[in-house]
């Protein structure tokens, strides 16, 4: 756990350098500072406001995910949750607020720098790469992992060799951990929809990810795919050990896989905390359970 | 170019039989050509063919795998074949293939920086800024005679093709000369498809967002992508100036040329090393044999003009055909025929 003591540490540092952000990025009257999990908190966001030209995506979200747990993301649609996702990974830059990831702040450093971080993600629409096969999807999970250089990788040189080798060693467990082998020499765009998601789950896990990003991972699939994935998901987590965030419109899934769940509505924060207390809150049943469902 | 899905894994065939052809090619190229070959056919239709052919899979590593669209080709054939010119001219006992290999770099370069536009612009408004790199190019060659040695109207004479001492100035000289830096850098650029480069290229193409958030540096790859390509097509451009032409000036290396090999690149297959092969045999050798057939045939009853005109619309013509059989390019049909045959 000397990870974690020294992450706190880092975490109250970047706290203190954000102190000074610039004014343009100051709004006019400073938020009360959201509730930020002060013991094991991996992800922590503050007062993060994001706009599309006049149309607010996201108003003052502030919250945090514990190192291990599984949070949800829920809402209607248009909530923002897609949105907040993006600006966890560091694909839109949020107008204000920050986002700290093991104390680091990420806040519109852009996508590259997330994922340096231990970032990793699946996209609402797939977003495969169709020109590869299904293992070399998997292989470029793993891109950060390669040092060799442009000489070294055309001439095969010792170094490139052991990378590539290695990257498709774990893509291959990978395979296996999903039940994608009998796929892998396989077009990704011939698949099923349900393999293709199961593929980009693979894609995001070679990334070896402390923190993996699902954005609707279940959507369209069957009850019985869902059940499968979900089983993936915690067995993932069982033996990679990363903390989850997922965006997912099952309820009955996330119940089953979450420990914290956030709901948005309109772009705002309208309860955070737990399964039970989440169920119960009036607010969540007329936002959302009460007109969806 | 986001919805391209044209690598081709070779499907159950253990990995020398996807090789067997090219070896055979290469056998072939390298052991009864030279031999059994005349002049005509090393100085008017190999020659050209492998020069333009290593213009395509340059541009294809660019455009074909990477996803840029370049039409700026021939400016950066240009670079090649003059900055290898003036390496060897001013300094003293430089080797040959260091002079092309430093065109390639100095081709490498001027890449890049006419390369700097794609971080921000895709597609169609990429295509028209490498125009930029056409016109440029051909206007400071023309414009600067030091480029020309001194010449006015900057034509460039090739320099000797020795090689360790050993000869390459004849017809069958100059064909092997060709293959062998046309087969090296094949080879190469074979390589870099494979490896953990060229999967990032095409992450690019067809994901970017999704590219970054694996951590891949779009911006890196875009750049690299267009170094390596220019190089590629820079040497290209020096094989075209000392083994085909051999004395050449600028607006030889003009817009047709760029859209020739963009030509010769969708036609043989974007994402296909052989593509690139493919699509110069049809684009350099199908209308030589196409006028000499008609010459042969029709010769009597048609004057030259009037051939030469049917020729080229027989050419368009049968680029539609081919197109809409294959959008993929030739490389796909042959690997659909190939995979017909095989089962």
């Amino acid at each position: 756990m000397m990870m974690v003591m020294s992450e706190q540490i880092a975490t109250a540092w970047a706290l203190e350098q954000a102190g000074v952000t610039p004014a343009f990025l100051r709004r006019e009257e400073e938020e009360a500072a959201p509730p930020v999990y002060r013991g094991d908190a991996l992800l922590v966001l503050q007062g993060v406001s994001l706009a599309f030209g006049g149309v607010r995506a996201l108003s003052d979200i502030g919250f945090a995910a514990r190192e291990g747990e599984t949070l949800a993301i829920i809402g209607p649609n248009g909530a923002g949750k897609s949105s907040l996702l993006n600006v966890i990974n560091g694909i839109y830059r949020p107008q204000s607020g920050r986002v700290l990831f093991r104390g680091l702040d990420l806040t519109g450093r852009g996508a590259r720098n997330a994922a340096r971080a231990g970032i990793a993600r699946t996209f609402q629409n797939i977003a495969l790469f169709k020109g590869l096969s299904v293992i070399d999807n998997i292989v470029t999970g793993r891109s950060l992992a390669h040092r060799a250089g442009l000489f070294e990788q055309i001439l095969g040189l010792p170094r490139a060799r052991r990378e590539e080798a290695e990257a498709r060693e774990e893509a291959l467990r990978l395979l296996d951990f999903l039940q994608l082998g009998a796929f892998a020499e396989r077009q990704v765009g011939a698949l099923p929809y349900g393999l293709q998601k199961r593929v980009e789950l693979a894609r995001a896990l070679a990334a070896r990810p402390r923190l993996l990003l699902l954005d609707e991972p279940m959507a369209g699939m069957s009850a019985g795919e869902k059940q499968d994935l979900s089983d993936a998901i915690l067995a993932a987590k069982a033996r990679f050990g990363m903390t989850v965030v997922l965006i997912e419109h099952d309820i009955g899934v996330v119940m089953n896989l979450s420990d914290h769940i956030l709901v948005l509505d309109y772009g705002q924060k309208i309860a955070d905390g737990t399964p039970d207390a989440v169920r119960d809150d009036p607010r969540v049943i007329e936002a959302y359970l009460g007109a969806g469902h | 170019m986001t919805d391209l899905t044209l690598s081709q894994p070779r499907q159950g065939l253990p990995a020398w039989a996807g090789r067997l052809p090219v070896a055979l090619l290469l056998a072939v190229a390298f052991g009864v050509v030279p031999f059994v070959g005349d002049q005509y056919l090393f100085d008017a239709i190999l020659v050209p063919f492998l020069a333009l052919s290593l213009a395509g899979v340059g541009l294809n590593l660019l455009t074909g795998y990477a996803g840029q669209v370049s039409l700026g080709s021939a400016a950066f054939m240009a670079v090649g074949a003059f900055a290898s010119y003036n390496f060897i001219l001013r300094i003293e006992g430089l080797p040959l293939l260091a002079g092309l290999a430093l065109g390639g770099v100095t081709a490498a370069a001027v890449g890049l920086v006419f390369g700097l536009p794609s971080l921000r612009l895709k597609g169609f408004y990429l295509a028209v800024s490498t125009l930029a790199a056409q016109f440029f190019v051909q206007w400071a060659l023309t414009k600067f005679d030091w480029f020309s040695n001194g010449n006015a109207s900057g034509v460039i004479t090739a320099p000797p093709l020795t090689v360790l001492g050993i000869s390459f100035d004849s017809s069958v000289g100059r064909y092997l000369f060709s293959l062998i830096v046309v087969a090296l850098l094949t080879l190469a650029a074979w390589r870099l498809t494979r490896s953990e480069i060229g999967r990032s290229f095409i992450a690019v193409r067809d994901r970017d967002v999704a590219a970054s958030s694996l951590g891949i540096s779009v911006l890196r790859v875009k750049l690299l992508a267009f170094a390596v390509s220019s190089f590629i097509v820079g040497v290209a451009g020096a094989l075209w100036a000392f083994a085909y032409l051999r004395t050449v000036e600028p607006a030889g290396f003009d817009l047709d040329r760029s859209f020739q090999i963009l030509f010769i690149v969708i036609i043989g297959g974007l994402a296909s090393i052989r593509g690139a092969f493919l699509g110069a045999g049809f684009i350099v050798i199908f209308p030589l044999i196409l006028s000499r057939l008609g010459q042969a045939l029709l010769g009597d009853t048609f004057d030259s003009g009037v051939l030469e005109n049917a020729q080229k619309i027989v050419v368009g013509g049968l680029i539609i055909a081919f197109l809409i059989a294959e959008p993929a390019g030739l490389s796909a049909l042959v690997a659909r025929l190939t995979r017909r045959n095989l089962n």
